[in-house]
């Protein structure tokens, strides 16, 4: 024990001259340790909390829709669940009004029109049974009256917790609080875009309200379901289906579960994708840390092999000579170990608050998870004893003459040095210095860039993420305001004769130039086993106004044509002239819709990046039933008009639902995803702080190799910012081979990072795409951080005690 | 404290100039007078030894010299420029273009060749002659030798380049602490005639040893005891012949 409190002493006492070196290994391990921690604690954090936020809010385990445009009267659909084989499985149901509306919340100074829906639920018993409806500001429903309006909207233009908006044809609706259902958790239009809240504003009214107000007096188009607890979705679901074929025979219906709700499944398949995603940067950066600790404890212990030569030379076993590194290394890892749960505190509080303000939730949990970052703190702990061994068995393994030989702390001019004998370098010997250096320990040279080159892979992936998200808002804006960039579509609240007083009143408006009615409706394609849901839209495929772009277009054969996204005919595994079956609503009544089938020939491809849009000419408006009707209107404001005006003129229709920009998704989206880059510069900045740490002990650790080296030139009158400039260029030259290192490896785990979230959000072709912007920030920070990073060491050099240090003996 | 003044190249009539020099030291509250009032003249061309025991002050005076170290009090000046009280900006000057140093333990870069380390000390003084570094490695004696790194070199070897890199600063003063403290006889005598004949050639060299033996070959001798000067004068019995000495 008395020699082990020796050793342990003689080990403090080194630990309290490099305290610095020390104290920033421990760091790049804590944050290696933290932010893996941290990362992998998200996925948990949010199942958990997703888990806990439906059940407070009693979310639906089925949900029933009507074909677009079928109504059918209150308590049809309750009652047709009594043909079910099994009524028993359902628990609650409750029948809902929802229809597609316009919602202007205009302040002052701010314009506010935007498409929407009013939700119209059953409040009798004061409030819904099934999904229920979180107020987040202000109050609920009381006595029957009251609104709620959707508080991702209601936060996203500022808007107070009660207040009046307008709905299309200028009804006024008075809101009392600000909240949102289970299905409105993460906001959609249905239109393969998320988090749409900017664009799109959701109203929960009472059901009999929103009959009033839209003539539906008693009708429905929507039904929730909660079932018994244990009942299997599926069974249930195909029961209810069966039920309702026999009770609505004339009325197209969709059956879906919880798990195909789209806030559910971007929720959830969001987590799943995101804790691979999230793994694996975290994996990166703990990668990065576990190189560099490793280089830089690999490196402190390098420089005391002629302490371990002298133990060798008086005979002090080896294991003995091993234990005061070991030690040294034990102390940097439990040092690294009580930062890193520090970091990992702090990383879990700042993506916690993160995640709580882009997805507000009911419930919460961000509990400090104990599991990932113990195993990170396993790894984090063990790193630097296998770092100090290493170095530590090298060493008692030659002869101890060898040690004792070791006199230079600096490496000798081995490495790849002796190639400049034959390759000569331009410039003086001072200018020389750097390149010297780095080929006189390639081994070095390489463990620091790669260190340095793992937090560049994490920065670019992160990076080109949102540029490959952006390139497909690029690319979406291009293709839908191609030619027509003042272009506003209208959607109709319901189908009407394409010389409706609605249609007339839209083409007449003198904010309207030209007018050409389309026809909008959801289907699906299935083929070799894969379905995919589809918003087909008929249009004149000629149209001046607009009409989609038409790659490898073939004939139709004299099927019906129908052009697809590149992804919706790759996903399907279809290509231009193969012929597919479409199902669509057909219409079998003035307010009802069933599903037909229809054999159609995939005429070319279109390049919009969202899969879900599909276009068929509107003389092919008969597939739907629905030849010489309309749902919808593409405009074009007459001169001296905007769109803006066009979109104020069509708001004041009644039977508007809505009027905007076509790319309006695709802006509001960008708008989003600048709130979603808060998660990524917490990641980013950690990132930096370890590649500057990485880069700082590098070069702090290089200073006191090349001590002498650096004496000797400040006794022959080199100054100390010469030595910096040398040791500055050395590092950049480290930072840009890690860089390029980093740069290459992130671009293919960008691509990989991709192909894991187009399964979260299939509707959108993503494609690799890094942007110069990204490039130029990745350099400023890999080369900029390593070439700053020895700029601190100034202190150092300065007080390097000169004629010590040249007497040093061989 | 005065202005420092510019490095000339016009030969002074003193080249190292030393009054009341002391230099003391607080090591843990306990003081160390390393020098004690040192007063010295250094003409140039002079061949001067520093003799003293370990821990006797000849380093520190070695360092005072080459601005290595500043005095606790009194004045210095080498080569026409008054080292106390210049700025640090300025010392670094003078040392690129007033003195010149040679180790015990030779300090040459292990990544560099022997033509690069003394073609090192002619970029440092602003030097532009390519050849000049191959120049002084012949004059050395190691014209075949200038491609081999330090580790592939003797210690004898090792030493003659750092003498090559001082003297290619074309510097007028040279200062050599222990220059042949590692090495063994026959090598040491070869040192000692390459530094005698630097200053037969007009440098002036100062050499810092504990090896009495060594003092017989200068033109004078500077005995220290603890950081005082005890004696100043030629060697002993004259000066040796460089065959004449014996350790």
């Amino acid at each position: 024990m008395r020699r082990f409190s020796f050793w342990l002493l003689w080990s403090l006492r080194e630990l309290r001259r490099r305290w610095v070196q020390v104290a920033v290994i421990a760091l790049v391990i804590a944050i290696g340790t933290g932010v893996y921690a941290g990362l992998s604690s998200t996925s948990d954090w949010r199942r958990a909390s997703y888990d806990a936020s439906y059940e407070a809010l009693n979310a639906h385990d089925l949900h029933v829709t009507l074909a677009e445009g079928s109504y059918v009267p209150q308590n049809d659909l309750q009652n047709a669940l009594s043909a079910m084989q099994h009524p028993e499985w359902v628990d609650q149901a409750e029948e809902r009004l929802i229809q597609p509306t316009q919602v202007e919340a205009s302040r002052a100074d701010d314009t506010v029109l935007v498409p929407g829906r009013v939700v119209g639920i059953p409040t009798a018993g004061g409030a819904p049974g099934i999904d229920k409806i979180y107020v987040a500001s202000g109050s609920g429903f009381s006595e029957g009256s009251g609104a709620v309006l959707d508080a991702h909207f209601a936060d996203q233009y500022k808007l107070p917790e009660e207040g009046t908006v307008e709905l299309a044809g200028g009804v006024p609706v008075q809101y009392s609080g600000t909240g949102f259902s289970p299905e409105y958790f993460i906001i959609t239009t249905g239109q393969g875009d998320f988090n749409a809240q900017a664009n799109f504003a959701v109203l929960f009214m009472p059901l009999e309200e929103i009959q009033t107000i839209t003539g539906r007096t008693r009708q429905v188009n929507d039904l929730v379901l909660s079932l018994q607890a244990g009942t299997d979705r599926g069974a249930a679901a195909t029961e209810v289906e069966q039920a309702l074929a026999i009770a609505l025979p004339d009325v197209g219906v969709e059956v879906e579960t919880i798990e195909d709700d789209a806030a559910y499944h971007v929720l959830y398949q969001d987590v799943d994708s995101d804790q691979g995603t999230n793994v694996a940067i975290a994996f990166l950066v703990l990668l990065g840390a576990a190189f560099a600790a490793f280089n830089l404890i690999n490196r402190i212990v390098e420089s005391e092999r002629r302490e371990i030569g002298i133990g060798m030379a008086l005979g002090v076993p080896r294991r003995t000579i091993a234990l005061r590194p070991l030690l040294v290394g034990g102390e940097i890892a439990a040092l690294g170990v009580v930062f890193g749960i520090g970091i990992g505190f702090l990383m879990g509080s700042l993506l916690g608050s993160a995640l709580s303000s882009l997805q507000p939730l009911p419930v919460w949990r961000t509990p400090f998870q104990v599991g990932p970052f113990a195993g990170a703190a396993a790894v984090g702990f063990l790193l630097p004893f296998l770092a100090t061994a290493w170095p530590v068995w090298r060493a008692v393994r030659v002869e101890p003459v060898q040690a004792l030989q070791t006199g230079h702390l600096a490496a000798r001019g081995g490495g790849l040095a002796p190639l400049l004998k034959r390759l000569r370098l331009p410039g003086k010997s001072l200018g020389q210095m750097p390149v010297r250096n780095i080929l006189r320990a390639p081994r070095r040279t390489i463990l620091t860039a790669l260190g340095i080159g793992a937090t560049i892979v994490v920065l670019v992936a992160v990076l080109g993420t949102l540029d490959s998200i952006n390139e497909v808002l690029n690319r979406m804006s291009a293709e839908l305001n191609k030619g027509a960039p003042e272009r506003v579509t209208v959607t109709l609240a319901n189908f009407q004769p394409a010389d409706s007083d609605l249609a007339k009143a839209i083409e007449n408006s003198p904010a309207v130039g030209s007018a050409e009615s389309t026809l909008t409706g959801g289907a699906s394609i299935t083929n070799e086993g894969t379905r995919l849901d589809m918003q087909v839209q008929a249009l004149d495929m000629e149209s001046p106004i607009w009409h989609p772009t038409v790659n490898s277009a073939v004939d139709a054969g004299g099927l019906p044509g129908i052009v697809l996204a590149e992804k919706a005919a790759s996903d399907l595994h279809l290509k231009p002239g193969d012929t597919l079956m479409l199902t669509l609503p057909y219409r079998t009544g003035e307010t009802t819709f069933a599903l037909r089938q229809t054999e159609m020939r995939l005429t070319g491809l279109h390049p919009n990046p969202i899969r879900l849009f599909a276009y068929i000419d509107i003389e092919e408006a008969n597939l739907f039933g629905l030849a010489g009707f309309t749902n919808g209107f593409q405009l074009i404001p007459a001169s001296g008009y905007s769109a803006s005006d066009v979109k104020e003129a069509m708001f004041h229709l009644p039977g508007v639902a809505s009027a905007q920009e076509p790319a309006a998704v695709a802006d509001t989206t960008r708008d989003q995803l600048r709130q979603f880059s808060s998660i990524f510069q917490i990641v980013g900045g950690f990132v930096f702080l370890l590649a500057l740490l990485i880069a700082f002990s590098a070069a702090s650790i290089s200073v006191d190799e090349r001590r002498r080296e650096n004496a000797t030139m400040e006794a022959y009158g080199v100054r100390v910012r010469t030595l910096l400039r040398i040791a500055a260029i050395e590092s950049g030259m480290i930072g840009i081979l890690g860089t390029i290192l980093g740069v290459g490896l992130g671009v293919l785990a960008l691509g990989w990072l991709l192909s894991r979230t187009s399964g979260t959000i299939p509707d959108i072709q993503l494609l690799v795409s890094v942007k110069p912007a990204t490039i130029i920030i990745t350099l400023a920070v890999g080369i900029a951080a390593t070439a700053i990073a020895p700029l601190l060491n100034v202190r150092k050099l300065r007080r390097m005690d000169v004629p010590s240090t040249l007497r040093v003996m061989e | 404290m005065g202005a420092a003044m510019p490095v000339t190249r016009n030969k002074p009539e003193v080249m190292i100039r030393l009054d009341n020099v002391s230099k003391h030291y607080d090591m843990d509250s306990v003081g160390v007078t390393a020098l004690d009032s040192v007063s010295l003249r250094v003409d140039e061309g002079e061949f001067i030894v520093v003799l003293g025991p370990s821990g006797s002050g000849k380093t520190t005076l070695l360092n005072m010299i080459g601005a290595l170290d500043t005095p606790s009090s009194g004045e210095i000046a080498v080569a026409g420029m008054r080292v106390t009280g210049a700025r640090r900006k300025e010392l670094f000057s003078f040392r690129r273009r007033a003195v010149a140093f040679i180790f015990q333990s030779f300090n040459l870069f292990p990544g560099l060749t022997a033509l690069e380390n003394v073609q090192f000390a002619v970029d440092v003084t602003g030097g532009h002659d390519r050849e000049e570094a191959r120049r002084m490695l012949a004059e050395v004696g190691l014209g075949e030798r200038v491609e081999h790194f330090p580790h592939e070199l003797s210690g004898g070897e090792q030493q003659r380049v750092a003498i090559a890199r001082a003297l290619a600063t074309g510097n007028p003063v040279l200062l050599a602490d222990e220059p042949t403290g590692e090495l063994d006889f026959r090598t040491g005598v070869a040192i000692l005639e390459l530094l005698r004949k630097q200053a037969e050639a007009g440098k002036t060299v100062l050499v810092v040893t504990h090896n009495r033996e060594i003092s017989r070959v200068a033109d004078r001798v500077v005995e220290l005891s603890s950081g005082k000067i005890i004696s100043d004068g030629p060697p002993e019995g004259g000066r040796a012949l460089i065959s004449d000495l014996r350790w």
